[in-house]
């Protein structure tokens, strides 16, 4: 029998894993690619809950929307990262210094 | 069966997620991220929310990830590079991570208020009886029972054999019937079109309300009442509509998990499924309450896009 | 690894696709409450495979190939969505068996009949389907004068039969899908009359659309780029965008109850629309072809 705890589990883990690659990685796609994964684990919680505890549609709403803005973010960080890459020819998070003091 | 599935989609996801954090590779990243979202988008499926699993599908995996691989292929001229940290920043990532782990998973074990809801199905009023008995013995007395009609069954009959267009027309005539009834109150059924198997010449069109009766405060299905809306109505000569029956259920609130867990797998309880979730959800987005989110998320997008395209443009950024 | 795995995503997502295509009546196989955005999201699956076939060959034609395909599939996604989209309004349901049990009762029932912004989006569809397969006209990942075989240029043996398989089957099942859209699944074309089974009615339908896409690559040379992408975002995605508002109009009509009788004949939106519609698309054309707007004459290059 599946319950609330074992879905909390895995995006738990899921959480975690994209956490560890947004502090770890030294590559702004592979963060964004952390960052996705910390989405989809929160999303995962909202509809857990939205069937165990709640009733009705209110967690897949939630859901439906985080879904739309990661695309949004998603298309713009990597506009941002390509424009990043033009001008400086790196896209190393630690190496964009340009507005240090 | 859904646990096995569970742990299959479980390890999956949480394999190739690792493989997305550890792999010096941002292509195969990419790709493990891919089948990551994917195990995601089957619990969606598992959580009975269809219509997000395939939203997930179309969005993360056709759209995002293609994308970020577009992405990956235009920013690096050497396709391996160096992804890791040092040990001076993995060290303490790992830290943060583990404590992290620990603080959620101690979270997500620990109980939850008493508000689980069941519903089960209730020809007779045994359910009732047998739901109520086994609270009892339970000691959740703050459970509360509440009897209702929770699905109306049409049946029609023709002369022979249904043709495909009778099919079509009797559908067409409940839904106009409806509407006709209450401008708008079409929308507010699901309704799905069953041939009975072994009886080609019957039809039965179920109707089910969209949401639950709790959330938006309107009356409950009353099937006489139905009946009445339905009954002069013949969609064509050959076709009458024999019977309007209520599927009688049982919505059981206030259940704490240990209760829940009991109810779901007793055996001579049918737990009801509804028709469909997608249709609810299409409600709750363009008719109910959600309608100025959903118009401001389709805005943000929209300006988001621009903005992305403004910005990817060469030569407008000085 | 990758290499070896991409042929059979490609391929498995275009058999997945056939998940929803209801052959005959009473079929569970398409009886699906989700079945045309199944549809549509599993169809976009078969991006990445052709991505990863591209990069993992480790060659710069798989990967032009690879890119050039991407670029194209995702693109013409969107005037496909918006058609299949034109279909969800006027039947007001995504079960694709349910699209079918709409159009049954003889050939003036069928979708591509109904309305004139169906009719459009019909040829819409099947367009922006042949250009989805990579089919010729428009099929340049693969241009053997350009880029040797795109992406599969490094595939041989069974990886490559796969490859091929998944473009056969592809071609099937975007007919077999335009079939169920656009011109009645597996119902007959002359009401009350039941010679055939509704499946033979299906694939003489399914394979006359695959037919007219063998006989469009005999005919058609290849497009360039530009035109390709010029013909999705700057002609298909406003056109789409125009049936779906005109549909959603009309269906908005239907429901008020709007409509003419005429010496006893009721003629409701979908009938009128016949009628108005082709007359503003000649009306548009007759402009178009006049010149338009006269475009001011461009200044005369100055000599330095």
């Amino acid at each position: 029998m599946i319950t609330l705890t074992h879905y909390l589990a895995v995006s738990s883990l899921l959480f975690v894993f994209g956490m560890f690659a947004v502090l770890t990685r030294r590559n702004a796609i592979a963060m964004l690619m952390g960052v996705e994964l910390i989405l989809n684990a929160a999303n995962l919680n909202f509809v857990a809950f939205s069937k165990y505890v709640l009733g009705g549609v209110l967690g897949q709403v939630v859901g439906l929307f985080v879904i739309v803005l990661a695309a949004a973010e998603a298309a713009i960080a990597l506009a941002i990262i390509l424009d990043i890459y033009q001008e400086l020819a790196t896209i190393n998070p630690d190496e964009t210094t340009e507005l240090k003091g | 069966m859904e646990a096995v599935v569970f742990y299959l989609l479980a390890g999956v996801a949480v394999v190739f997620a690792g493989v997305v954090v550890t792999t010096r590779n941002v292509v195969h990243a990419a790709f493990a991220l891919m089948v990551s979202l994917g195990a995601v988008a089957g619990f969606y499926v598992l959580l009975d929310a269809d219509f997000l699993a395939v939203i997930q599908l179309l969005v993360y995996v056709g759209g995002i990830l293609v994308l970020v691989l577009f992405g990956v292929m235009m920013t690096s001229g050497r396709l391996i590079m160096q992804l890791r940290a040092p040990v001076g920043q993995l060290l303490p990532a790992t830290f943060v991570g583990l404590i992290l782990l620990g603080f959620l998973l101690h979270v997500g074990r620990s109980e939850l208020p008493n508000n689980r809801t069941l519903v089960f199905e209730d020809s007779d009023g045994e359910t009732a009886r047998r739901v109520a008995r086994l609270l009892r013995e339970l000691g959740a007395e703050s459970a509360r029972l509440q009897s209702e009609t929770a699905r109306v069954v049409l049946t029609f009959q023709g002369a022979g054999p249904l043709r495909p267009e009778a099919v079509r027309d009797a559908r067409r005539a409940v839904e106009r019937g409806l509407q006709a009834a209450r401008p708008s109150s079409s929308r507010l059924y699901v309704i799905q079109v069953q041939e009975v198997w072994g009886a080609p010449e019957r039809l039965q069109i179920a109707l089910e309300r969209k949401g639950t009766p709790a959330s938006d405060g309107m009356a409950p299905l009353d099937p006489s009442r139905i009946a009445e809306i339905l009954q002069p109505l013949s969609p064509r000569e050959d076709l009458r509509l024999i019977a309007v029956q209520g599927l009688r259920a049982v919505r059981v609130q206030g259940l704490s998990e240990a209760v829940y867990r009991r109810l779901r797998e007793d055996p001579a309880l049918r737990v009801l499924t509804p028709l469909s979730t997608t249709a609810g959800l299409g409600d709750a987005l363009m008719l109910g309450e959600f309608l100025l989110p959903f118009e401001v998320a389709g805005l943000i997008l929209l300006v988001a896009l621009m903005g992305a395209a403004i910005i990817a443009r060469k030569g407008i950024t000085p | 690894m990758l290499f070896r795995f991409a042929p059979y995503l490609v391929f498995g997502a275009s058999v997945a696709v056939a998940s929803v295509v209801p052959p005959f009546r009473s079929s569970l196989i398409g009886n699906y409450d989700l079945g045309l955005f199944l549809y549509l999201a599993i169809s976009s699956l078969v991006v990445l495979g052709i991505i990863m076939a591209g990069w993992a060959s480790n060659s710069k034609y798989s990967l032009f190939g690879a890119m050039r395909a991407a670029a194209q599939i995702v693109s013409y996604e969107i005037p496909l969505g918006l058609a299949v989209l034109v279909v969800v309004l006027a039947t007001g349901t995504l079960n694709p068996q349910r699209v079918v049990y709409d159009q049954a009762g003889g050939v003036h029932h069928w979708l591509i009949f109904r309305q004139p912004f169906l009719f459009i989006s019909a040829f819409l569809y099947y367009i922006s389907a042949i250009a989805e397969v990579n089919r010729t006209p428009f099929d340049l990942p693969e241009a053997e004068s350009e880029i040797v075989a795109g992406f599969h240029t490094e595939y041989s043996g069974i990886r490559f039969a796969y490859f091929f398989m998944a473009e056969y089957t592809n071609m099937v099942i975007v007919s077999a899908i335009a079939t169920t859209l656009f011109l009645g699944g597996w119902s007959g074309p002359i009401p009350g009359w039941d010679l055939l089974p509704g499946v033979v009615w299906f694939a003489l339908k399914t394979v006359l659309l695959v037919f007219v896409m063998m006989w469009l690559r005999w005919t058609l040379p290849r497009v360039r780029v530009d035109q390709l992408m010029a013909l999705c975002w700057k002609y298909f995605l406003p056109i789409g965008l125009v049936n779906v508002l005109g549909t959603g109009i009309l269906e908005l009509l239907a429901q008020e109850g709007v409509g003419l009788t005429i010496g006893g004949w009721r003629i409701g939106p979908n009938g009128i629309a016949w009628v108005v519609v082709p007359v503003l698309v000649a009306l548009l054309g007759v402009y178009a072809f006049s010149g338009g707007p006269q475009p001011r004459p461009a200044a005369a290059p100055r000599r330095p």
